[in-house]
């Protein structure tokens, strides 16, 4: 049966591209976002965090 | 046998369709340093690439590291080694250890492939359900 177990990121907006993330434990929202990992580090302290690179949305990616 | 299931990761197109993609968050270490980062699961990688972004804030000094390209679907990148292990979420103590490379204009943070990843689990890609299924491949017999 086709059901639907991912997960949407909900947030996330144009400026988010080609930038760092910091998303909610459950992986549900961008919570800040910047051009360095390091400032976006510093911002989000000891929060619990999921850091990843928002990919640009009108773009198609083989690795 | 013991399965964990993850949801893809998915955003929304600029054509108001949801691209979902097989990520796993995983806790990358070395040394003192640990990051939680989400990894995209990627068959087709021999091993672990990771953002040359995250090698000042794992504490790896470039300048002490071997440089090594990258070749990918795209082009070739000019990166640099260092090791590293990690932990995939819902396998605590399960630590992998690796080589892995890092390159400067990674469009996502790390990719886990062949030897690293796919060498410790049974990988199940469920694109119908957007869900991936991993299982640690049990010990060999002696």
């Amino acid at each position: 049966m086709k059901t639907n177990k991912g997960i949407l990121v909900k947030n996330v907006e144009k400026t988010h591209e080609n930038k760092w993330a910091a998303l909610s434990a459950d992986r549900t929202k961008v919570l800040a976002s910047s051009a360095n990992l390091r400032t976006l580090r510093k911002r989000m302290g000891d929060a619990k965090v999921v850091y990843t690179r928002i990919l640009p949305v009108d773009t198609s990616f083989a690795f | 046998m013991d399965w964990k299931e993850y949801g893809y990761l998915g955003v929304l197109n600029n054509t108001g369709v949801i691209i979902y993609r097989p990520y796993v968050t995983i806790c990358i270490q070395s040394g003192d340093k640990r990051i939680s980062v989400d990894a995209l699961v990627d068959s087709g990688s021999d091993g672990m690439v990771i953002h040359a972004g995250l090698a000042k804030d794992l504490g790896i000094d470039q300048s002490k590291c071997p440089p090594k390209s990258l070749s990918g679907a795209t082009g070739v990148r000019d990166g640099f080694t260092s090791a590293v292990s990690y932990e995939v979420d819902g396998f605590r103590g399960y630590t992998i250890k690796t080589t892995a490379i890092f390159v400067p204009d990674l469009p996502v943070a790390c990719l886990i492939g062949q030897e690293d990843f796919f060498e410790k689990f049974i990988v199940q890609f469920k694109k119908h359900n957007n869900v991936l299924r991993l299982s640690k491949i049990p010990k060999k017999n002696s």
